[in-house]
């Protein structure tokens, strides 16, 4: 029994300390833009609608705009009507930021009104931007950019 | 083959026609075409925007259910956050 329980105390503090690693490891730029998305793409992945998402953003997408998002963790739309215009769409949680030529002038917020994956939220702001600019600009609420930046 | 595809937490939802069966009357092709345009207008209602997706080109907007797109995508409403 006294021999049981260091044992047993050193290897909870090992899974506490694997488990704390896991948890800020998974919180880096590197996996939230490359490892997770990777991972929803593996056909065992458990959640069957992240796979489904990521996957049809991955189709959907030309391989340079996946490779971005892979990369950068945003995904750059180009305005359809205004040249030098770009809309970056950040994956995951955050605003959309409207950049002309190369400086952010203001960010925007649009959401679904339905939970979906966020991969499926990606997708959706590409094709409404794509498809209809100003229906997206009218839907959206703007925010100025920052006054630091 | 024509595809519908529904985005929702599941991911998306699929609905399949095959507009060469349907030209030559199949029941079934003509059932399965009816039922994506059911779910089309059913979401439409809802407030979803719909877009017609070819490869290498941009996403095309449309107001009604064409038979013969390869992909259609239906986005659920947005809203302003």
């Amino acid at each position: 029994m006294q021999d049981v329980l260091p044992i047993s105390l050193i290897l909870l503090i090992a899974m506490i300390f694997t488990a704390r690693m896991i948890l800020l490891l998974s919180d880096t730029p590197m996996a939230s833009c490359r490892l997770w998305p990777w991972l929803r793409l593996q056909a065992w992945w458990p959640v069957p609608a992240d796979h489904a998402a990521e996957t049809l953003l991955r189709t959907t997408l030309t391989p340079e705009e996946y490779r971005q998002l892979c990369s950068m963790a945003f995904l750059d739309v180009p305005s359809p009507s205004r040249s030098g215009r770009v809309y970056r769409v950040p994956r995951g949680p955050g605003q959309v930021q409207v950049i002309e030529h190369g400086r952010m002038v203001e960010r925007l917020c649009v959401q679904p009104v339905a939970t979906v994956p966020e991969a499926d939220v990606v997708l959706m702001h590409k094709l409404l931007i794509e498809s209809d600019e100003q229906g997206y600009l009218d839907t959206a609420n703007h925010f100025p950019r920052s006054v630091w930046r | 083959m024509g595809m519908l595809r529904v985005l929702s937490r599941r991911g998306d939802d699929r609905f399949e026609w095959n507009p060469t069966a349907v030209e030559v009357g199949d029941p079934e092709a003509v059932a399965a075409i009816k039922e994506a345009e059911r779910i089309f207008e059913e979401q439409r209602a809802r407030g979803a925007t719909a877009v017609r997706v070819r490869p290498g080109q941009p996403a095309e907007r449309i107001q009604q259910f064409d038979p013969n797109a390869e992909e259609i995508i239906m986005i659920p409403r947005v809203v302003g956050g």
